[in-house]
């Protein structure tokens, strides 16, 4: 009996998954066909999944029996119809856990640009470039699933996430389809000042989401950046202290977390989950932001604080979350704090290299390897697995 | 956002004579800021953020965007090679 299944179907240069369970790394799919076989290597690989970008038109249109051979072992076979397209607009990539509402990120390539003064739209060069879309969803998926920080893999929770992708080349160039929004010089953010545009965009799709990973394709904005979730605190919360204060873990969110990404980002870079970071946090109860600025205090900042004065020592402790208490990071990694700076960040968990929060493309081998600090995995950690369990 | 990489600041740096780390800094602090309010409720502060943001630029960096555009193209397609087999 075959230990897998296919999503959906298989149609040329669209994308392929198939699922089940203890999936190897070393895992390749094996079209067999009466006159022979293609092997396809998939872009990302989790022991629940094996994602391939596009599935390549070496792999011949027809019925196909297909293995997977992972682990030094070949599976038993199950039928596959391969097609020549079109491919679909919306992809479930993987289901997560069956449930009403599961936790979902979404990658939507974005059909129109907003310009900064917001009185012209554009469309979007990625409408074009299907390819470039689909690669870029794969590097997403790399850089969140399986780079050295495991904030979304940790005991498999990936395995009870639902994966979307939505790709509507048909779209005008108008506001309602306006996911990005350019902001001078050269970054690219989702709609300023109407960010429940990605909600109602997505229920055109009968998608609810809590991140959207907004793929574009401008050239000159290129910078990408995010906006938090707004929790919809009315709803299931689960509460946390931090600092004795008592605060929510919103089950659901009234926004989605929402980042721009270029299909061009620099794949070796770990801006998909850096900026994941912040989208995933809350405006009210907890953003996690920027460390690699001094910035201003204001707000409840879940991974930064503020001295009094910049000569002042770091101070050992950093804040107690749910009776734990994290200590402060007195180095800011390797990196050391400026002078003139009076913020200070919570312990890192590798302090050999920048937080993931802060410059990765400091790190003296590859940001790849960089890691959130203690305080900040615990408290997302905690916040992911509140909206996994609604 | 993403973080400024290292050598497009030296880009800046080489694009734009006398401009300083500090001058860098002050932008992205202003930058950093902006996307810290509330786009809903605090339109105003950001518009304001944009204009001091925008001097800044124009003032010792007019070449901002070129030079951030050809960097970008640069790495992207530096990220690429470092991918492939």
């Amino acid at each position: 009996m075959a230990e897998f299944t296919a999503v959906g179907d298989a149609i040329h240069n669209d994308f392929f998954v198939v699922t089940g369970s203890s999936f190897a790394d070393d895992l390749q799919l094996l079209f067999e066909t009466a006159v022979g076989t293609v092997t396809v290597a998939p872009n990302v690989v989790r022991p629940q999944l094996a994602f391939v970008a596009q599935l390549p038109a070496s792999v011949p249109t027809g019925r196909h029996w297909l293995r997977l051979r992972h682990g030094g072992t070949t599976t038993e076979r199950i039928p596959v119809e391969v097609t020549a397209g079109p491919p679909y607009t919306v992809c479930v990539l993987y289901s997560g856990r069956p449930k009403p509402s599961p936790y979902t990120i979404v990658f939507v390539a974005n059909p129109a640009i907003e310009s900064q003064a917001g009185d012209t739209f554009n469309a979007d060069p990625v409408l074009t470039n299907r390819a470039g879309y689909h690669s870029a969803v794969a590097y997403c998926l790399q850089n969140i699933l399986r780079e050295t920080e495991d904030l979304l893999r940790a005991g498999g929770t990936d395995a009870q996430m639902r994966f979307v992708s939505v790709f509507d080349a048909t779209l005008a160039a108008q506001q309602e389809n306006a996911l990005a929004h350019e902001v001078s010089p050269n970054i690219m953010e989702t709609p300023f000042n109407r960010l429940g545009v990605l909600a109602s965009f997505l229920t055109r799709f009968h998608e609810v989401a809590d991140v959207v990973f907004v793929l574009h394709g401008s050239t000159t904005h290129t910078r990408a950046s995010a906006w938090f979730t707004r929790d919809d605190n009315s709803r299931p919360t689960v509460p946390f202290t931090y600092d004795g204060v008592a605060r929510q873990h919103g089950r659901f969110s009234s926004i989605p977390g929402s980042c721009a990404i270029p299909v061009t980002e620099d794949t070796t870079a770990m801006t998909a989950l850096h900026e994941f970071g912040h989208a995933a946090s809350d405006f009210n109860n907890g953003r996690v932001v920027d460390l690699y600025v001094n910035g201003t205090a204001g707000g409840f900042m879940a991974n930064k604080k503020f001295r009094a004065q910049a000569t002042d020592p770091v101070p050992a402790n950093f804040a107690t979350y749910n009776g734990t208490n994290y200590n402060s990071d007195p180095n800011r990694d390797a990196l050391g704090y400026p002078a003139t700076w009076t913020s200070y960040h919570p312990q890192p968990i590798d302090a050999t290299r920048p937080n993931l929060m802060d410059n990765f493309f400091l790190s003296f081998d590859t940001p790849l390897r960089c890691r959130l600090d203690q305080l900040t995995y615990a408290w997302m950690r905690d916040r992911l697995l509140a909206k996994l369990g609604r | 956002m993403e973080p400024l990489h290292p050598d497009l600041r030296a880009a800046l740096k080489a694009a734009h004579p006398g401009l300083t780390d500090a001058q860098i800094d002050q932008h992205e602090e202003l930058l950093a800021q902006q996307f810290l309010l509330d786009p809903e409720t605090q339109e105003a502060e950001t518009r304001a953020l944009d204009r001091r943001r925008e001097q800044l630029i124009q003032q010792y960096m007019p070449n901002f965007q070129q030079v951030a555009q050809m960097f970008h193209q640069r790495r992207a397609a530096d990220g690429e090679s470092l991918r492939s087999p």
